[in-house]
Formats: C-alpha cells, sequence, structure tokens
C-alpha cells in the first residue's frame, strides 16, 4: 500500500517540476503564440549555472538567485534582440528558437562538459519520512510544495494583479491590447524572460533529483510537449493538470514497464488529440 | 421550392446570443438582402449557411435539402457559393491560377497527380471562355496580390460562380470600394443569370435597394423587418434602427 | 532550355567527378543524395502546404529500421525488403495523418515531434526487436543479380543512389505541376477559400502527406543499405531538424531549394567537423542567422527579390 502512496507522491514531485517548465511554456504561447522550444535550454541552464554557483558558494539560496536570474535574462535577450524581430511570423519565430536549441545545448557542453551532474540537496531538507514500511525524502515533500505554491502563486498573478491582466489581455487580443496602450515590446520581452526564468526555477529545484546530462534539454522539453498537448495550449489550468497527469504517467512506467514509457505517455497524447485536437483545456 | 429556408436558426457563442430564432426565406431566382447595423448578425448567419459555423439549434434547407450540418466542400458541391466580407482570394498566385482552381473543383482530374496542369486544355479553355467574359483575360498572368480592390473583388465573384451555383451568398460586395468601381460591381451583379439566387449582405444602402426584390433586416440577432425596399424605406422601426447612422 | 543544360552538367559531373575524387567524396555525395530525397520529401509538407513538420524522421527510421530488422533476420532479398520497407513508411504516414491533419501551425508542430518521439521511444525501449540504443549493424547492401557490378563499390552505389534520386525528384516534379500540386498549393494559399469552392481538403492534405512519407521512406531504406547500421538515431528529432534545416536553408517550396540545403549541410558538416567539435553550434549560428536574414533561403538570395511569387514554380501558362 505504502509503495503506491510513494510512487503516487515521486510522480506528483515530478508533476510540479513538468509544471514549472510547462507554465513558461504555456505564458509564452499564450501571449506570443510561439513555442519556444528553447524551454528545455533554460532549463539546462539552470541547473548548470545553479551547479557552478553552488561550487563556489555552498549555497542553494543564491545558486537559485543566480540560476533564475542568469537565465532570465538570457531569456531576455534572446527575445529582445532576435525573435522580437519577427514579431508577426510566427513559424519564423519558432524556427529561430529551434537554433537556439543547437546553440545553448552545444555552448553547455562546451563550458560544463559531457558528464552527468546532479545538485547536491540543501541540509535543510536532508532525510526522510516513514511512510508505511518505505521512506520519503522530506526534499521531494518541499518539491511538491514549492510547486504548489508557484501554481497558486501564478494563479493569483494572472488572475489577481494589474501585470496579470496586461497579460491576459494581450493574450486575448493583442491589437486591443496596443490600442489601450499597453507596451507590447516590454510585455512581450517580460513575459519571455519570465517564461526562462520560471524553467530553470524547476530545473535548480529538480537538481538533486534529475540534475542535469547532454540530451535533457529534449528529453524534457518533449515531456512538456505531451503536457501542453494533452492540456492544451495556452492554458495554465491545462499546463498543471497536464502535468500531473504525465508526471504521474512517467513514474509509474518507470517503475512498473520502464520499456513503454515514452510510447504510453505520447500514446496518451494521441488518443486526447483523437478527441480533442486542441487539448483537453486548449484554445488557440 | 424556395432555395433557401432558414428555420428558427439560434446561434450562441458562449454567453453572447448571436442568432435568434431567425427565420428568413429567399424564392429561386431572387434577388434578397440582408441589411442591418454592425453586430446585427448577419455574417454569423452567412456563415451557418455555408457551413462555416454550426447553429446552436434550427435547421437550414437548401432546395428543400437539410444542410444544417453538412461540411462546407459538400455545401459547396451543391452548388452553393459564397463570396467574404474581406477578400478571401489565393493571393500569391496568378489570376488564371485562381481561376483554374475554382473551375477544377469539380471535375475528378483535380486527383490527377502525375500529368502537368499546362496540359489541361479543356479546363484552360474554359478559364480562358470565362476570363474573357469577365475582361479579365488580358490580366490573367497578374498575381492577386498586385490587382486593384476592385478587381479583386471582382475576381472573387468570378471564383463563387465559376461552379455555376444555384445560390450565391455575398458578403458585402462593394464594401471598400470607389464609387466607379460598385458601377462596374452591381452592373455585373445585375447582369447575372436569373437561373442564380442571390443572397447578400450589404452596408451600402444604395446597393443594397438597387439591387435587391427583397429586403430582410437584421438586428441584433433577430429578424425585425422583411419588405420590398420601397416598404423597408418607408418603416419606421427601420428608420429608428439607423437612426444616427447614414440614411435608411 | 537552361534547366536542362544545367541538368545535362550535373550528370557529366556525376559521371567524371566519382571517378576522379577519393573514395571519401563519393561517399559524401551518396549522402548528400540520400538526404536530398529526404528534404524534398519533407519540403512537399513544408514549402507546399506550410506544415512545418519535426516528425519527418519517423517515415525515414522506419523504412530504416524494417530493413534492420528483416535483413538481419528473416532474409536480405532486396526486392522483398526494399518495397516492403516504402510500403512500411506509408502505412506509418497513414496513420499518423490520421491524428495530425486536423491541426495546423504550432500544434501540427509538436504532434508532429509527439508522434516520431513516441516511435523514437519504441525504438528505444524494445530492445529485443531492435536492440535498442546499440542498434543493428551488419545490414549488408543488396545483391542485384542483373547487375554486373556490387553495390559494395561505393562509386555502384552512388549510382544506384543517383538513380533513385533522379526518379524522385523527377516524379516529385510532376506531382507539384499536377493539377494535384496546384490544389495543395490552393489549399496552402487558402484552405478555406477552398473547402467553399469544393474541395475536401482534408482528403487532400491526406494523399499529400502520404506521399511526403513515402518518398521519406525511400530515403531511409538507401541510408540503412548505405550505413549498414540503423539506430534509434534514424527515427529521432536530430534527423528531423537535420531535414528542416534544410528544406529552410535551401528554401522551402521550390524542390530545388531543399537539395541545394542538402548538399550545403552535408558538406558544411564534413568540414567544419574536421576542424572543431562543435558542429552543432555552428549549425545552430548558421541557422539563426540564416532565418534572419533570407527567410527564403539560399534560393530566396539567388532570386534576388524572394518574393513568393518567384520563389515558387513555373504555375501555369508561365
Amino acid at each position: 500500500m505504502s509503495f503506491w502512496v510513494i510512487q503516487t507522491l515521486n510522480g506528483i514531485t515530478f508533476s510540479m517540476v513538468l509544471f514549472l517548465i510547462t507554465a513558461g511554456l504555456t505564458l509564452i504561447f499564450g501571449l506570443m503564440r510561439i513555442i519556444n522550444l528553447a524551454q528545455g535550454c533554460f532549463y539546462l541552464l539552470g541547473v548548470l549555472i545553479g551547479f557552478s554557483v553552488l561550487q563556489s558558494t555552498n549555497s542553494f539560496l543564491l545558486c537559485l538567485f543566480f540560476g533564475i536570474i542568469a537565465t532570465g535574462i538570457l531569456g531576455i535577450m534572446l527575445q529582445r534582440f532576435f525573435l522580437y524581430r519577427f514579431q508577426d511570423d510566427h513559424e519564423g519565430q519558432v524556427l529561430l528558437t529551434l537554433g537556439f536549441v543547437f546553440i545553448l545545448s552545444d555552448l553547455a557542453l562546451l563550458i560544463w562538459g559531457g558528464e552527468p551532474k546532479l545538485l547536491p540537496k540543501p541540509s535543510l531538507f536532508e532525510g526522510s519520512i516513514e511512510i508505511g514500511s518505505n521512506f520519503f525524502a522530506i526534499y521531494r515533500l518541499v518539491m511538491i510544495l514549492i510547486g504548489v505554491l508557484i501554481a497558486l502563486g501564478l494563479w493569483l498573478f494572472i488572475g489577481r494583479t494589474r501585470m496579470g491582466a496586461l497579460i491576459r489581455a494581450g493574450a486575448d487580443d493583442i491589437e486591443m491590447a496596443r490600442g489601450l496602450g499597453i507596451s507590447i515590446p516590454i510585455l512581450f520581452t517580460g513575459v519571455f524572460g519570465l517564461g526562462a526564468a520560471l524553467s530553470s526555477f524547476g530545473g535548480i529545484i529538480a537538481g538533486p533529483l534529475i540534475g542535469a546530462h547532454p540530451g535533457l534539454e529534449w528529453d524534457i522539453l518533449l515531456l512538456s510537449m505531451a503536457v501542453v498537448l494533452i492540456g492544451g495550449l495556452g492554458s495554465l489550468k491545462g499546463a498543471f493538470l497536464g502535468s500531473l497527469l504525465v508526471g504521474l504517467v512517467d513514474n509509474f512506467c518507470k517503475v512498473l514497464i520502464p520499456e513503454l514509457g515514452l510510447f504510453v505517455i505520447f500514446g496518451a497524447v494521441a488518443i486526447v488529440l483523437a478527441f480533442k485536437p486542441t487539448g483537453l483545456f486548449g484554445r488557440l | 421550392m424556395k432555395a433557401l429556408v432558414v428555420d428558427n436558426i439560434c446561434k450562441n457563442f458562449g454567453g453572447l446570443q448571436a442568432l435568434n430564432r431567425v427565420r428568413v426565406e429567399v424564392e429561386v431566382g431572387q434577388r434578397q438582402v440582408i441589411i442591418g447595423p454592425n453586430g446585427a448578425g448577419k455574417t454569423t448567419l452567412f456563415h451557418i449557411v455555408s457551413g462555416i459555423l454550426l447553429p446552436t439549434s434550427g435547421e437550414v434547407y437548401f432546395f428543400e435539402e437539410n444542410i444544417t450540418r453538412l461540411p462546407i466542400h459538400l455545401r459547396a458541391n451543391l452548388q452553393l457559393s459564397q463570396t467574404f466580407q474581406l477578400v478571401n482570394l489565393f493571393k500569391g498566385l496568378t489570376v488564371l491560377e485562381n481561376i483554374v482552381l475554382a473551375l477544377q473543383s469539380f471535375k475528378h482530374t483535380k486527383f490527377t497527380l502525375l500529368r502537368r496542369l499546362n496540359g489541361f486544355t479543356p479546363i484552360l479553355h474554359q478559364a480562358e471562355e470565362f476570363l474573357k467574359e469577365w475582361g479579365f483575360w488580358y490580366k490573367r498572368h497578374t498575381h492577386v496580390s498586385n490587382l486593384s480592390h476592385g478587381d479583386q473583388r471582382l475576381l472573387d465573384i468570378m471564383l463563387a460562380l465559376a461552379s455555376q451555383p444555384r445560390l450565391l451568398l455575398m458578403d458585402e460586395p462593394t464594401a471598400g470600394l470607389s464609387a466607379a468601381e460598385i458601377q462596374t460591381i452591381t452592373s455585373r451583379i445585375k447582369n447575372l443569370s436569373k437561373e442564380i439566387t442571390i443572397l447578400f449582405i450589404e452596408h451600402n444602402m444604395d446597393v443594397a435597394f438597387d439591387l435587391a426584390e427583397k429586403v430582410t433586416v437584421l438586428h441584433m440577432g433577430e429578424v425585425v423587418a422583411e419588405g420590398t425596399p420601397a416598404e423597408i424605406k418607408r418603416d419606421p422601426r427601420v428608420k429608428k434602427i439607423y437612426l444616427g447612422t447614414e440614411k435608411g | 532550355m537552361r534547366r536542362w543544360i544545367g541538368i545535362i552538367i550535373l550528370i557529366l559531373l556525376f559521371g567524371i567527378l566519382p571517378h576522379v575524387l577519393s573514395r571519401y567524396y563519393v561517399i559524401l555525395l551518396t549522402k548528400i543524395l540520400i538526404f536530398a530525397i529526404f528534404a524534398m520529401s519533407l519540403d512537399l509538407l513544408v514549402g507546399y502546404l506550410k506544415l512545418p513538420s519535426l516528425g519527418h524522421g519517423a517515415f525515414f527510421g522506419i523504412a530504416s529500421y524494417f530493413i534492420g530488422i528483416f535483413s538481419t533476420r528473416v532474409g536480405n532479398s532486396f526486392w522483398l525488403n526494399f518495397p516492403l520497407a516504402i510500403a512500411m513508411a506509408v502505412v506509418v504516414a497513414a496513420v499518423f495523418g490520421l491524428l495530425v491533419l486536423r491541426t495546423r501551425g504550432a500544434y501540427f508542430f509538436m504532434i508532429s515531434l509527439a508522434l516520431s518521439q513516441m516511435l523514437w521511444g519504441i525504438a528505444f525501449s524494445w530492445r529485443f526487436l531492435t536492440r535498442g540504443d546499440d542498434g543493428i549493424p551488419g545490414i549488408s547492401r543488396p545483391v542485384i543479380g542483373f547487375l554486373p557490378w556490387s553495390l559494395q563499390d561505393p562509386i555502384c552505389y552512388l549510382y544506384f543512389v543517383l538513380f533513385f534520386f533522379m526518379v524522385a525528384f523527377i516524379l516529385m516534379y510532376i506531382l507539384v505541376q499536377s493539377p494535384f500540386g496546384h490544389t495543395i498549393l490552393g489549399i496552402r494559399e487558402s484552405e478555406l477559400r477552398m473547402r467553399t469552392l469544393g474541395y475536401n481538403t482534408w482528403l487532400h492534405k491526406y494523399i499529400w502527406f502520404i506521399i511526403s512519407g513515402l518518398f521519406a521512406g525511400l530515403a531511409g531504406g538507401l541510408s540503412v543499405y548505405f550505413n549498414g547500421f540503423v539506430s534509434p538515431t534514424s527515427l529521432s528529432v536530430a534527423i528531423s531538424a537535420d531535414a528542416l534545416l534544410m528544406v529552410l536553408l535551401g528554401g522551402a517550396g521550390t524542390l530545388i531549394g531543399p537539395v541545394i540545403g542538402a548538399g550545403s549541410l552535408v558538406l558544411l558538416e564534413n568540414i567544419v567537423s574536421a576542424y572543431t567539435g562543435r558542429w552543432l553550434l555552428v549549425l545552430g549560428i548558421i541557422f539563426v542567422l540564416v532565418r534572419m536574414t533570407t527567410p527564403y533561403g539560399i534560393l530566396g538570395l539567388v532570386n534576388r527579390s524572394g518574393s513568393k511569387e518567384q520563389r515558387r514554380h513555373e504555375g501555369i501558362g508561365g
């Protein structure tokens, strides 16, 4: 019995990480109508930068701080200097992000090397609690908590703040937003940076569990795509529920039928799409 | 038999009721216009007739056939054609290529994979005749994006006519045109065969009353008046709806 | 006329160069031709239907794997395996098409990626059938009875591939110029208008999609005999992205563009890899540069104006 509880919690842990990444994807798509293929790279860079910071300072907080800020700034620069030139050419922007993936992932390989890395757990959260006859890492519980808090935070931010209203306005009708005097360039750049930061945040938080390895930027991007395909592009609610689904399925597959993991997940995607091509909560 | 019967059509978008129990009948060969202020639901109604939208409730009958849920292309195959409010042409192609697409749609040759289109003389002959009739032959290699707005609207109508429709829907055929261009279009429309039933939307009242035999007035998703142009001009309800805008 | 002269020159080129240059370049040329077929097949989707796909590797890879599995376990009959492999690609395209063609743009992009990843996942995990990450080695080149030379010889295999390349190119050229191809252009320009004109646009897209998969499968089959080896890489995002880059680099919607793109990319990779291990970085930079400066690719540059009208094929009456 406790085995199932543990595995469910494990799945939810991963779901929270997925949510952080897909929330970024969702915000970026909702506002700019582009799929940021480099989202996986931001995740990876977050971990790697955090790794370096941790090596010199030994402070998990600092590594969080610098990781998020650095990645956020990178995202802002990429958007401002490259993507924004293609404002209305959505296809062009998506393809540009594909180019970014190659550049960023190879740079990461160059700077940090190809050996898999794991971040050490923050000492505050080491240890486990007993559930039935098994043990569950406290850090994972912390991850779940953080994920839920971020989800709530985003929900409040988008739904209740003025900034969130601006984002929603832009997502609904960009022309209208322009007409209302909202500065579109700043909004776009800001949201892209936010998306990048969220992804790297997820990477660092998951650093002690998943860490970083070459190819991770694709692995995690693909899972994120499964999430948004199921949950629906442009819907935070969909991203959250989709993350829960994919995280749980991924975890249980790894434990029960490791050969079929990806197949089951994308099979689920295919099924959802067969009935509802825009995902469960999607809105084009 | 009536060409078109729109029977108690309702259309809701979320909370917004765009059309409310709309009933419109168009006789065969008739020229009928739908007028009404912006947001009355005219284009929504057209989309339901052509199949771009599905109604929330109600039925649509085309020559006594129930087409309410029929896919767009099957309605077109029944010879129901339309032109669009915003000109919807194949902008990257030439006039000739546009016409060929329209003409080829009902021929099985459209599925031919292994012969060059240039060799299909029957279609090209048809296109030539058609273009010459409309005075577009000398422009046949012009790219649509290089045509004047008036020519584009004409081409739009030509594409819709290529299939020899029984019913032609035109959504604001003269929108954005100069007076001279409007003249050209209206005389072309007047010269169309009586075998084509025409239902159109217009904002330009002069054009509407000039071309139409019957006028249907739509306001806030409901039919508020119907009659001949003369009757509608005198109708106080219609005047009230248009108060504040141009002469009704 | 000019085009025919160019083709004759190319033929002479292929007739003389392979015997003059070293074996290394013969192999390079072969690789270029194989990828050219693959890129052209993708162009049918990307350039002519405006459906950007990151999952084209699925059809390429499935054909490769079919031959890989069958020739090592069942029998190495070319006349059986090769057509069946292509048929397999067609089947996969038929199935994927059902799921994928109800979407467009961003969704299509992701779904095509997702579906091909699904296949990749199977190739990676189903070790019993595919030997997973290790791949299947030892796939020998076909023995074609009536040919006086062995396909083991690199020059012979080059001509073998060249034959299929010419067939593919000519076929695709005819397809694009046909009434069906014209319909596809119409769908690309305005699908809604096509539907209101009476076209069952979904059906047309579906057939075109399957044809595109067929040619990708052809490339995959040629590739696996070329390498003698197949691994999940043949189904991966990497190979799909390579093809997409080739199409965009050379110029989408032109058929010749992807060929140029394939040649450029393969050559570049070979040159760059000789100097540095950072090929992906260079690739990414090239890609971003090209996209930023000339979205219509190399062919667009050559055509100067790069307007849509000139970028595409002859059209009618031209």
